[in-house]
């Protein structure tokens, strides 16, 4: 929380003092550092009560490594940005397939949370109906 | 920051190396993730499982000796007070009213002997089952009369002491602890020809304490765990469930001087008995 804070403190200040280049690369690296950071803290904290459930039933498993695997791909990209020369914007399909993969496993990850939906509601549905004479 | 100043084509490569690393590395840590979590998963059911066996060892023990109580029981009271009786039945048939007088006195005089000798006996077996000290005036006097009965016997030299034991537990509880006391004795008794036993009360904090020394051939913790687990030691494992019941612990330990065995039972204090 203090972390996430100062963050947005030093997201303000960049964005009032240092001028414009093509991509805000510095605030970047520090935001996906920042964001590696929680989803390894959230795993910890995972790990800490583990369930007999295993970790990839879970839909927000399936959210995180999207994240993760987003930023671990576009991180030197997004980093090196501004080094590159107008021809070189050609790798920007670093990025696609960083977005590709993300999309893809937050798909998983829906798909995920609307079946265990399904058989919670299905699980109601299976309860002993009211029987008593009335 | 080498790249920094590296030129256009030193550039690609750092994004091109780097990217591919940072790909293995969240590769990796998912994969470690998943693994881990399955391992720990995988440990905790063994654990379960272990547990479960356990308790089934000790639910199995605690049957049989139900079971061999019931059976003793039974054996009480069929060979002892079942003759006893039929006796006093023979003493006093319809045939007693055509016998003289002197005869008809001695008969009844032999039939209320063995009447006598009947309730003495139903009450040995009534005292067996909950001995009345325990009930009327607690541990502290149970334990104390069962050590004095053993002394008395002259083989051992037992003692007891409770140093402050004014509360007295839960009448339960109170039992729970002195049949365990009464297994552990009967097992020094029955193994470790010991000399002496002492056993002494005290409290510390919020938990209760009471410790027998013996100077005998005895246990420690690894043989007491082990004969937990196996498929003999009865009484052993009947002390674990029932101390189990009351949140109790039990130690087995030889003393620093190696010269006896130390038992300590250590339970969680609970409100004073009313």
């Amino acid at each position: 929380m203090i972390i996430s804070v100062f963050f947005i403190c030093f997201q303000v200040f960049y964005y009032l003092v240092i001028p414009y280049k093509r991509l805000d690369t510095i605030p970047i690296g520090i935001e996906s550092i920042l964001i590696f950071v929680f989803i390894i803290y959230y795993f910890f904290e995972q790990f800490k009560n583990v369930k007999d459930e295993l970790i990839y039933i879970n839909h927000f498993f399936w959210v995180a490594i999207g994240i993760m695997i987003y930023l671990g791909t576009t991180f030197f990209f997004n980093i090196l940005a501004n080094h590159f020369d107008s021809q070189e914007v050609g790798y920007w399909f670093i990025s696609y397939i960083g977005d590709i993969l993300k999309n893809s496993l937050f798909v998983v990850g829906m798909i995920i949370y609307v079946t265990k939906r399904h058989n919670i509601i299905s699980d109601d549905n299976k309860k002993v109906p009211y029987l008593d004479m009335v | 920051m080498f790249f920094l100043q590296a030129n256009q084509s030193g550039v690609s490569v750092v994004l091109f190396l780097g990217t591919l690393g940072m790909v293995v590395l969240v590769v990796g840590l998912i994969l470690f993730i998943i693994f881990h979590q399955r391992k720990v998963i995988r440990y905790q059911m063994k654990l379960q499982q272990m547990e479960q066996e356990q308790q089934k060892i000790l639910l199995k023990a605690s049957i049989k000796l139900q079971e061999e109580e019931r059976q003793r029981l039974a054996a009480d009271l069929h060979d002892d007070a079942g003759p006893l009786l039929a006796t006093a039945r023979l003493y006093l048939n319809e045939n007693l009213v055509n016998q003289d007088k002197a005869t008809q006195l001695q008969s009844i005089f032999q039939a209320r002997q063995i009447i006598d000798d009947t309730i003495q006996l139903i009450r040995n077996i009534s005292h067996s089952l909950m001995p009345p000290t325990l009930k009327n005036f607690g541990l502290e006097s149970a334990i104390n009369d069962l050590f004095q009965k053993i002394s008395g016997s002259g083989s051992i030299n037992a003692s007891s002491r409770f140093h402050e034991y004014k509360d007295r537990l839960r009448s339960e509880k109170e039992l729970i602890i002195f049949r365990v006391v009464q297994e552990l004795i009967n097992n020094i008794l029955k193994h470790s020809s010991a000399s002496f036993i002492h056993l002494t009360q005290n409290i510390h904090g919020d938990k209760f304490y009471l410790r027998i020394h013996h100077d005998g051939r005895g246990i420690v913790q690894s043989d007491f765990e082990k004969l937990n687990k196996s498929n003999v030691g009865l009484g052993l494992k009947n002390i674990s469930s029932r101390l189990k019941v009351v949140h109790g612990n039990i130690n087995f330990e030889k003393d620093i001087s190696q010269t006896y065995y130390k038992v300590t039972i250590e339970l969680p204090k609970d409100e004073p008995y009313n």
